[in-house]
């Protein structure tokens, strides 16, 4: 334990002074982030778009509606509570609302090519039972409020949620004595049109773990062939599954530092949305630096030096960045490239499964041929390195 | 006698075609120092790295303090202390770390600051082992084979590519080591190296012992002569000197006699004797006697180092 320790601590000394591996796994991929983050979350309006749906021919509906959207218009007190805990407590913060009134497939229609980010449908009976008084039948019949929204929006649901009920409960309260007459009830829509943001934080994410793999797996691991480190080890009863063990250990902790980092920023900066669960998320990374540690593992088997390896590294990255859709989505692409090559690069399951997972929370049993195509690579990549490994330079 | 702390017997080693080391024998007793002598590619390091449980020999026994090398590699790096030819450690690593770190290998260990003392590198002991000078390296590679305090160190050209003050310095650090009891296998190529420093060593060429015994022993076992020189003098011919007592032979070359004897006492006395008579001074004048690098030069008709 004591001699894993040790290793770890030396390689991690190695590895922060190893700015090409420290700038290709962390710094250059938060650059990405940060860069297409601004470039296109400036089309993202910071206006929440709600279209009202009013199918209430009666007063109430009207009425409800009017009040809605009397809300960003109001200069509205806000409880001392919440005022002390935010900063901008002057701004009224539901002057970000703009309401659209229309008819219901149109307005859940724009809904889905994301031209809104909510839809409130206030139902036809809303006048019928909040006027019937006390002649209900019991049970007492229920109106329903309709809140179509995108499930991945996760700030703007508590959000809408929480202005929609007060706003209920009051008209409640005006028009009838029953209580809990008005509900509301939220629908999912699923089509959601992805902001590119939410597109690339997948693909940057599968790219970091990928350097990793290709820049920081191995030239450090050849530079202590060549230098004669692992030679020397060979002569202590330090066993070699230990020095592996900490040479990988250290590198699954970069790799969930870097996408640590990426997500942090992506999420706290860019509100991109993770819709899947984290642990598929997690899962994902890890298989996913696995397979590129396997393939850091093989490069460090069969190049001659750093410097070749180096060479390889650069020569696998951009072809592979181009062609995996990490960047755009690959659509019209010659076909013999479409049909044999894409299908052989990595990062493409590992970027489409971290996407699906992120933004739409595809199940793994649809996600096979993802998993079994990464498995197949770390399966590959660590039998040929096992076999080409060579612990010291040859005479 | 102790029994040998080192026993090596018929060892081959093959790559190839090539019979790298074919057929070697010997055995160091405790406390020694033993050198293995010979030129680059001669087979000292690959003898040495099959002694040291790194490499599987194609032929032969090795036995390290009771223990069969070939079969119980692992048990014998518990016990010996290795400085492999040319290694660099992790670079960013302090001296300090990296004792740490090789101590962590080992079931018992010594502390650094005490194993940093021992090679006067407290000045050097928590910067980046990378910044240190070739001198320095080298202790620190000691200290590092040290750090289980074995009772065999293996030094594998440890002051190739040094500068004369270094590699006295490390010379101190090998007697030192000597004065601690420790049984040290030391290869070189520097014969002057091994004069100095070797209780007994062998010499290897093209994978064979070509010689073994004190240095002192070989050479004269293998000269009972030394030479004479001096500037040219005119009235000293050829004739006349070769008719000296125990002359063998003349050589002038570069404005120098030198006069091969196997009696050097008697042969200078006589010389001495001549020039007064002719009533001339031989300006110049020094005896030599055979080196190391004369034994290895009448053993494989080349230089150690070329």
């Amino acid at each position: 334990m004591r001699a894993l320790r040790e290793l770890y601590w030396a390689n991690l000394s190695e590895f922060l002074s190893n700015k090409r591996a420290l700038g290709l796994t962390i710094a250059f991929p938060v650059l990405f982030i940060v860069i297409f983050g601004l470039v296109f979350t400036n089309q993202d309006k910071q206006e929440a778009r709600i279209g009202l749906v009013i199918e209430d021919t009666g007063p109430v509906g009207e009425q409800l509606a009017g009040k809605l959207e009397a809300l960003p218009k109001e200069d509205v007190p806000k409880p001392s509570a919440v005022a002390s805990s935010t900063t901008d407590s002057d701004r009224n913060p539901l002057s970000s609302l703009v309401f659209r009134r229309g008819e219901k497939t149109a307005l859940l229609d724009d809904l889905n090519n994301a031209r809104l980010d909510a839809v409130i449908v206030l139902p036809s009976n809303l006048s019928a039972v909040l006027l019937a008084g006390g002649d209900l039948p019991n049970p007492a019949p229920q109106a329903e409020v309709e809140l179509h929204i995108d499930p991945a929006r996760q700030t703007l649901i508590p959000f809408m949620e929480g202005v929609l009920t007060p706003v209920l409960r009051g008209v409640e309260a005006e028009v009838t004595e029953e209580p809990q007459i008005l509900t509301l009830k939220r629908f999912n829509t699923n089509a959601r049109e992805l902001r590119t943001i939410d597109y690339l934080l997948p693909g940057i994410l599968a790219m970091s773990i990928m350097q990793l793999g290709l820049f920081a797996t191995a030239q450090p691991l050849i530079a202590l062939r060549v230098g004669g480190v692992l030679k020397r080890l060979g002569a202590t009863p330090l066993r070699r599954s230990t020095l592996l063990v900490a040479y990988v250990a250290l590198r699954l902790t970069v790799a969930l530092l870097q996408t640590a980092i990426i997500i942090a920023i992506g999420t706290l900066l860019f509100k991109v949305a993770i819709v899947g669960s984290w642990l598929a998320l997690a899962g994902w990374l890890f298989l996913g630096t696995l397979v590129f540690l396997a393939i850091g593992f093989f490069m460090a088997a069969v190049a001659k030096n750093e410097e070749s390896a180096i060479a390889a590294a650069n020569v696998i990255n951009l072809p592979m960045l181009l062609l995996s859709g990490v960047f755009f989505p690959i659509n019209h692409l010659p076909m013999v490239v479409e049909k044999f090559l894409i299908p052989l690069i990595p990062l493409n399951y590992l970027a489409d499964a971290l996407r699906h997972v992120m933004v739409d929370a595809t199940p793994l049993h649809s996600m096979q041929t993802n998993l079994l195509a990464l498995l197949a690579w770390i399966v590959v990549m660590t039998a040929l390195a096992v076999r080409f490994f060579r612990w010291e330079e040859s005479r | 006698m102790n029994k040998p702390a080192i026993e090596v017997a018929d060892l081959v080693k093959i790559y190839g075609e090539l019979r790298a080391v074919d057929g070697i024998s010997f055995a160091v007793d405790p406390g020694q120092v033993f050198g293995l002598l010979g030129p680059n590619g001669a087979g000292k390091s690959t003898t040495v790295e099959m002694i040291e449980g790194l490499r599987k020999p194609d032929g032969g026994s090795i036995t390290l303090l009771g223990v069969d090398v070939v079969r119980q590699p692992q048990r014998v790096k518990e016990l010996i202390g290795v400085q492999l030819q040319s290694t660099a450690f992790f670079k960013q690593l302090s001296a300090r770390r990296l004792l740490r770190l090789f101590g962590s290998f080992f079931k018992k260990s010594l502390p650094p600051d005490q194993l940093i003392a021992w090679v006067n590198l407290e000045e050097k002991a928590d910067a980046p082992s990378a910044a240190l000078s070739g001198g320095q390296r080298q202790r620190l590679a000691i200290a590092i084979a040290l750090v289980n305090d074995p009772q065999v160190v293996f030094l594998d050209e440890p002051t190739t590519g040094l500068d004369p003050q270094a590699r006295r310095s490390l010379w101190d650090v090998i007697r030192r080591l000597r004065a601690e009891g420790k049984t040290v296998l030391l290869t070189t190529h520097y014969l002057e190296e091994a004069e100095q420093l070797c209780d007994r060593l062998v010499i290897i060429d093209h994978g064979r012992i070509i010689a073994s015994g004190t240095a002192d022993g070989l050479i004269h076992e293998h000269f009972e002569r030394a030479s004479v020189e001096f500037f040219n003098e005119p009235k000293l011919t050829h004739e006349r000197l070769a008719s000296l007592p125990g002359a063998d032979k003349v050589e002038e070359a570069n404005g120098r006699m030198t006069l091969y004897s196997g009696d050097v006492a008697h042969t200078t006395r006589a010389l001495l004797s001549l020039a007064d008579e002719l009533g001339v001074a031989p300006r110049g004048l020094s005896v030599h006697s055979a080196t190391l690098e004369d034994v290895f030069l009448k053993l494989t008709g080349k230089h150690l180092r070329e």
